[in-house]
């Protein structure tokens, strides 16, 4: 999966309309960062990943680089 | 062993609804189409002053209202709720008095939420097996809307109030009801609470100090809080594994299951437990738009609105799983056959 690809899972994930997203964007940066925001990513990773992340490790991410570090895991 | 089968279900709804506008009005950020499409859900019911005595009573008028039986054949109340009017007495002995039900009637007040109806409809199955009572009216009622704090959104968008009356009766005709599995983990009990109000937190002045979360959520102990994201974490480990054991315990497989009813938590949530467990989605029930999620009446609400849009027939099988606070979890199977009597 290219970079692309990942930020627009992400964006996707979230409901985020912006345009210029890279690795270093803050995720506290979208109001769409919040518990809904979090399920969203949970979702995200068991339905494209398999993966059941803990809430714990989703509240570590800071970045949309964070986010996709833990893809490359899989 | 007596058989027992479900013989009609009512529901009441309070008159004053929460809607996405008026929502949208008071929140920033979230427009009442965003609030939609994130929740499912297009308006709550909240109680207002009604208490849940007045709510179960209402629930019961209505039902024996729409249906053939008389509150003299009720030999058994089990009222499921969180929000009891008073510590002391049991919110069923009102409920009683005030239906008018036989002073021969038991009566008695059970705490569960999300998982509640299913394990009434459990408890009712018991005691009519082992012939100890034969008309059982098992009632849900909730007020949660009344602990929301209204600028806690993470909550708001989601509860509603609802009661809901349901009667189980010992019988060969009508739904039947098969076995149960049940789970409990108290570890998570924090994530989905009213932390004040009870022995372990009386309420006080300092209860009331409210204060905003890293998310922006502002609500004090006195309020519901819920950890999103462990609920959902929980929900998505939970629910798959209690089908699961459900359809072992009654030598099925997923495929002869002809509809899945869970509890009405949100539609984002259902709909990821729908493509985790590979639901096809005609068989799976999603009915909350014009209710939010009313705690242990969701599956009664949804189970006779499935029945009135024809989505039932004779013979189906119809899963029902209840899951949530405490955390707490039971799923049972229905094997489907319409209600002996009809409504009036």
């Amino acid at each position: 999966m290219t970079d692309l690809e990942k930020i627009n899972l992400i964006a996707n994930a979230l409901d985020i309309m912006d345009t210029d997203l890279t690795e270093g964007t803050e995720l506290n940066s979208f109001k769409e960062w919040d518990s809904m925001g979090i399920v969203s990513i949970m979702a995200m990773f068991d339905r494209s990943f398999a993966m059941i992340l803990s809430v714990d490790e989703i509240q570590q991410f800071r970045t949309l680089g964070d986010i996709m570090a833990r893809m490359n895991e899989e | 062993m007596n058989r027992c089968v479900l013989s009609g279900i009512s529901y009441y709804l309070p008159p004053e609804t929460l809607t996405n506008e008026k929502l949208a009005e008071e929140t920033k950020g979230w427009t009442a189409e965003k609030i939609y499409q994130k929740t499912g859900i297009k308006q709550r019911h909240c109680a207002g002053s009604e208490l849940v005595s007045d709510m179960a009573v209402n629930a019961g008028k209505l039902f024996f209202e729409e249906w053939s039986i008389k509150p003299s054949s009720i030999d058994m109340l089990l009222l499921c709720t969180e929000n009891p009017d008073y510590f002391l007495p049991s919110t069923a002995c009102i409920v009683q008095d005030r239906l008018g039900l036989p002073h021969s009637c038991g009566a008695l007040d059970f705490n569960l939420g999300c998982s509640g109806f299913v394990y009434g409809l459990a408890l009712a199955k018991g005691l009519i097996h082992a012939g100890e009572v034969e008309n059982i009216l098992l009632i849900t009622a909730d007020t949660l809307t009344k602990h929301i704090h209204n600028k806690d959104s993470s909550t708001r968008t989601l509860f509603g109030d609802a009661a809901a009356s349901v009667f189980i009766t010992k019988g060969d005709t009508g739904p039947s009801l098969g076995r149960f599995i049940f789970g409990t983990d108290g570890k998570g009990f924090r994530n989905l609470m009213i932390p004040a109000g009870g022995m372990a937190l009386p309420r006080s002045p300092e209860t009331a100090i409210e204060r905003t979360d890293d998310k922006g959520y502002l609500r004090s102990p006195n309020n519901l809080f819920m950890n999103g994201p462990e609920i959902f974490n929980f929900s998505l480990k939970t629910v798959p594994r209690a089908a699961e054991q459900i359809l072992a315990r009654e030598q099925l497989s997923q495929e002869q299951i002809d509809l899945f009813i869970f509890h009405q938590s949100n539609t984002f949530m259902l709909e990821t437990l729908r493509r985790a467990m590979k639901i096809p989605e005609q068989k799976f029930y999603i009915n909350m738009e014009n209710f939010g999620n009313t705690v242990s009446s969701t599956i009664p609400i949804a189970l006779i609105n499935a029945r009135d849009e024809g989505k039932l027939k004779e013979g189906d099988l119809v899963m029902l799983i209840g899951f949530g606070v405490g955390y707490s979890w039971g799923a049972t199977i229905l094997k489907w056959a319409d209600f002996p009597l009809s409504r009036k």
